[in-house]
């Protein structure tokens, strides 16, 4: 069974400024400690987000950075839930390239799907922070499920971001 | 390149005859006769892998690499079997999370072995029905940097992608620069042998998964006398996703 809940989230331009990052302008890989994290030298992501940047970067689809060029945060690795991570889809992005979002999800619906083969009961976890078409306003949104089911949620996204 | 149309079917003969033996009546000499065989051909299987390799034969090499991974599924469930008959429960689930594991891999090696799926739900079912339910643990590490095992950049770099079969090896992430952050307890660890073992009790420890009180040998020595839940556990294996293979 797979859930997809969806939650205030902080707002991304007001955390940018205060943290000194950068506004992404297409996907980005958001910290696990993005809303708390005082300075971005303490700012961490999922160690699985790696494998997400290289999945876009293979397959062409735009992918920023919150941190300056030549800085990278700290990688948090939980030995649990087998599969988690946490991106960010941009307003920009989400109005001049709406099918990227689709694109996105079927590629990481694909590679999750062959990676946990042979346990159909494993449960992967992708969080989306949204940003409003139009504002700065963000919604995280949570799916828990199988990987199968990832390929499903973009109508949900676009929803959240026409709201 | 090389036609390996004759070792193929050699191999499949010899894997069909010992998965027949992967069941708890069988006879544990028969079983300990297989594992011995499992090991010879595993190493037979290494050198089709070496030659494919040397001839860049991806396709060749992966499924080869698929084929070390059924011995090692194979091994460790008759393994699995024969520490059950020799009341040795605690390696008996190593074991079967070693076969649980080693048979998504083969999986995930190449497409010819996504056949085996029944065989990944039956090491499922084994553990159900054959295992007390576990509790699970998950260490939480701060990593500073990862690397690639196939190319040795920085994993985020490169083009490589965790658990995928490349030139007969699996992608891998190595952690470097780590500090452990925390442990939780969890329905879905990433690997199974991380559990708690065994936790005290009044004349000792009890073991979780033979439910016998044994020596606490920590409170012996120290003469401690420690109050509150206190548990025995795994944080750690050497094994975790992205393949338990590397390439020989």
């Amino acid at each position: 069974m797979s859930t997809l809940s969806q939650t205030d989230y902080v707002s991304i331009s007001d955390r940018v400024a205060e943290l000194g990052c950068r506004m992404p302008t297409g996907f980005a890989i958001v910290p696990e400690n993005f809303g708390t994290a005082v300075t971005r030298q303490e700012l961490v992501v999922r160690g699985e987000s790696s494998t997400i940047r290289t999945l876009f970067r293979n397959n062409q689809l735009p992918l920023d950075d919150f941190l300056p060029d030549g800085e990278r945060p700290g990688f948090i690795h939980n030995k649990s839930h087998d599969w988690a991570a946490f991106i960010f889809v941009s307003g920009a992005l989400l109005s001049s390239d709406p099918s990227a979002v689709s694109i996105a999800l079927g590629i990481v619906s694909n590679y999750l799907t062959e990676m946990f083969r042979g346990t159909p009961d494993k449960k992967i976890k992708l969080e989306i922070a949204v940003e409003r078409r139009g504002s700065r306003v963000s919604k995280k949104l949570t799916y828990e499920g199988n990987a199968a089911g990832l390929a499903e949620i973009a109508d949900t996204i676009f929803r959240i971001a026409d709201e | 390149m090389s036609d390996y149309s004759n070792e193929i079917e050699l191999f499949n003969d010899s894997v069909d005859e010992k998965a027949s033996l992967a069941c708890i009546t069988r006879d544990s000499d028969l079983q300990r006769h297989a594992i011995a065989e499992l090991s010879t051909l595993g190493l037979t299987v290494d050198d089709w892998k070496k030659r494919a390799i040397a001839e860049q034969d991806e396709h060749h090499a992966n499924l080869f690499l698929g084929c070390e991974c059924i011995i090692d599924a194979l091994s460790a469930e008759l393994k699995m079997w024969l520490q059950l008959k020799e009341d040795n429960p605690d390696a008996a689930w190593n074991s079967l999370v070693s076969a649980q594991m080693a048979t998504r891999d083969a999986m995930r090696a190449h497409k010819g072995f996504s056949h085996l799926e029944h065989r990944a739900i039956r090491l499922v079912n084994i553990e159900r029905v054959v295992f007390p339910k576990q509790v699970f643990l998950s260490a939480g590490l701060i990593v500073g940097r990862q690397q690639c095992s196939i190319c040795n950049l920085e994993y985020e770099d490169c083009s490589h992608l965790v658990g995928k079969p490349y030139m007969g090896e699996f992608c891998r992430c190595i952690l470097l620069d780590v500090k452990a952050d925390h442990v939780a307890i969890v329905d879905e660890p990433a690997n199974k042998q991380c559990r708690i073992v065994s936790f005290n009790t009044e004349g000792g420890k009890r073991n979780r998964m033979t439910w016998r009180v044994e020596p606490n040998e920590v409170d012996d020595a120290t003469g401690s006398d420690r109050t509150g839940l206190i548990t025995h556990g795994i944080l750690l294996a050497n094994s975790d996703m992205g393949g338990q293979r590397k390439r020989g």
